[in-house]
């Protein structure tokens, strides 16, 4: 899902910036209104274990690449303010130590996998709590949405900037490429990503290690 | 201060260049980043380089080359290219002068949360990758499917254990030193 350098223009990732940037402050005072002195190292592990998940990628022909996202785990266990700072932290480091995404894709991942992610894996899983594959379903709709709101972001691109002659400055693929090529490649692995997320809290809450 | 400064002067630059739309300008920032890396430019410093920048190259070719083809607007294929570069380039030249650590340092819990997380991502990213190599020696006609999903399922095992037992032992650490949370 990672979006290369150059295809995202100013005019989306300068907001996008101060959007991601003004959630990830306020997910911040919430997570430090949680904080034991177990947490700082939980979290970290856990970002470093999103981390893992989110490295093995696979390139695409939409232009981008499938990969696990790991914040639905992070989103059921430590609520989805504290996913999302997690994502925000894992994208950047992503970003700075690996060379996955960018500088200027930066926010539009964080808000794509981090918020999208973490707030519809929660909501989801809310909404199916008395299920027992109740995480499964999170951690695969929130890869789907996440998906999806890559591409939608992506796909307007061709719409609003072009020069006079029709050429694109920025990302080339409109909607009608974006939207089924990111989603439908992304179908397995969204249940890989359910899969990932029903054992880990599985595992996490049969032993009593939530935040 | 310093660090938060570059970091600011940075972005500027990248929105700089991300917002030009001229092959032609994009080009002369190419030439004036290639000369402000050459003084750091040592053949080991090169070679991290290179491969950073050749994989963003083929992924920007990847995308662009069929819509280059498909629309006959070649052009767009030197401007994503070149923008693509620069960014790179200045990225690279950013991060070997800012530490991030202390650009981002804005207060000591998120300063503990990065630190933390970015040292245990690099260990186990190369406990991950020591991993990936002895499967792929055990594998001389290439990995199969299979045998991938069963190497992940024990992989993920294993990190996930490590995780846990990490955890505790740097929670007892910090304690132990005194390092109180904000």
């Amino acid at each position: 899902m990672h979006i290369p350098e150059g295809f995202v223009a100013p005019q989306v990732y300068v907001p996008a910036y101060a959007v991601s940037m003004g959630l990830a402050l306020y997910g911040f005072r919430k997570f430090k209104e949680r904080l034991s002195e177990r947490s700082i190292p939980r979290l970290a592990l856990l970002s470093a274990f999103a981390f893992i998940l989110s490295s093995l990628s696979f390139p695409l022909p939409g232009g981008t690449s499938v990969h696990g996202v790991g914040v639905a785990p992070l989103a059921l266990l430590y609520g989805p303010w504290t996913a999302y700072l997690c994502m925000c932290l894992v994208l950047l480091l992503q970003a700075v130590l690996l060379g996955h995404g960018g500088i200027t894709t930066y926010p539009v991942n964080a808000l794509a996998m981090g918020f999208v992610g973490a707030f519809s894996s929660y909501a989801v899983h809310r909404l199916f709590a008395k299920k027992s594959n109740a995480p499964f379903l999170a951690g695969f709709f929130s890869t789907l949405l996440s998906a999806l709101s890559v591409a939608l972001l992506l796909g307007v691109h061709p719409y609003l900037f072009t020069d006079p002659s029709g050429r694109a400055l920025y990302f080339p693929y409109p909607l009608g490429i974006t939207l089924p090529a990111i989603t439908l490649s992304h179908l397995p692995v969204a249940v890989v990503e359910g899969l990932i997320t029903q054992a880990v809290v599985g595992l996490l809450r049969r032993r009593n290690l939530e935040g | 201060m310093k660090d938060k400064v570059l970091l600011f002067l940075y972005m500027a630059g990248v929105v700089f260049v991300s917002s030009l739309s001229s092959p032609g300008h994009l080009l002369f920032i190419f030439f004036l980043l290639l000369l402000a890396h050459m003084p750091s430019a040592s053949r080991r410093r090169l070679r991290r380089r290179v491969k950073p920048i050749s994989l963003a190259l083929l992924t920007t070719l990847f995308i662009s080359v069929p819509y280059a083809l498909w629309t006959g607007h070649y052009s767009y294929l030197s401007l994503l290219a070149l923008r693509a570069l620069d960014i790179m380039l200045l990225t690279l030249l950013a991060l070997s002068r800012i530490n991030l650590y202390s650009a981002l340092s804005f207060s000591r819990s998120l300063s503990q949360l990065l630190v933390l997380s970015s040292s245990y991502i690099l260990l186990y990213r190369r406990l991950f990758l020591d991993f990936l190599q002895a499967l792929k020696s055990r594998s001389p006609e290439g990995i199969k499917g299979k045998e991938f999903v069963r190497f992940s399922e024990g992989v993920g095992g294993y990190f996930f254990e490590r995780f846990l037992r990490d955890s505790e032992e740097v929670a007892e650490a910090m304690k132990s030193r005194g390092l109180d949370l904000d």
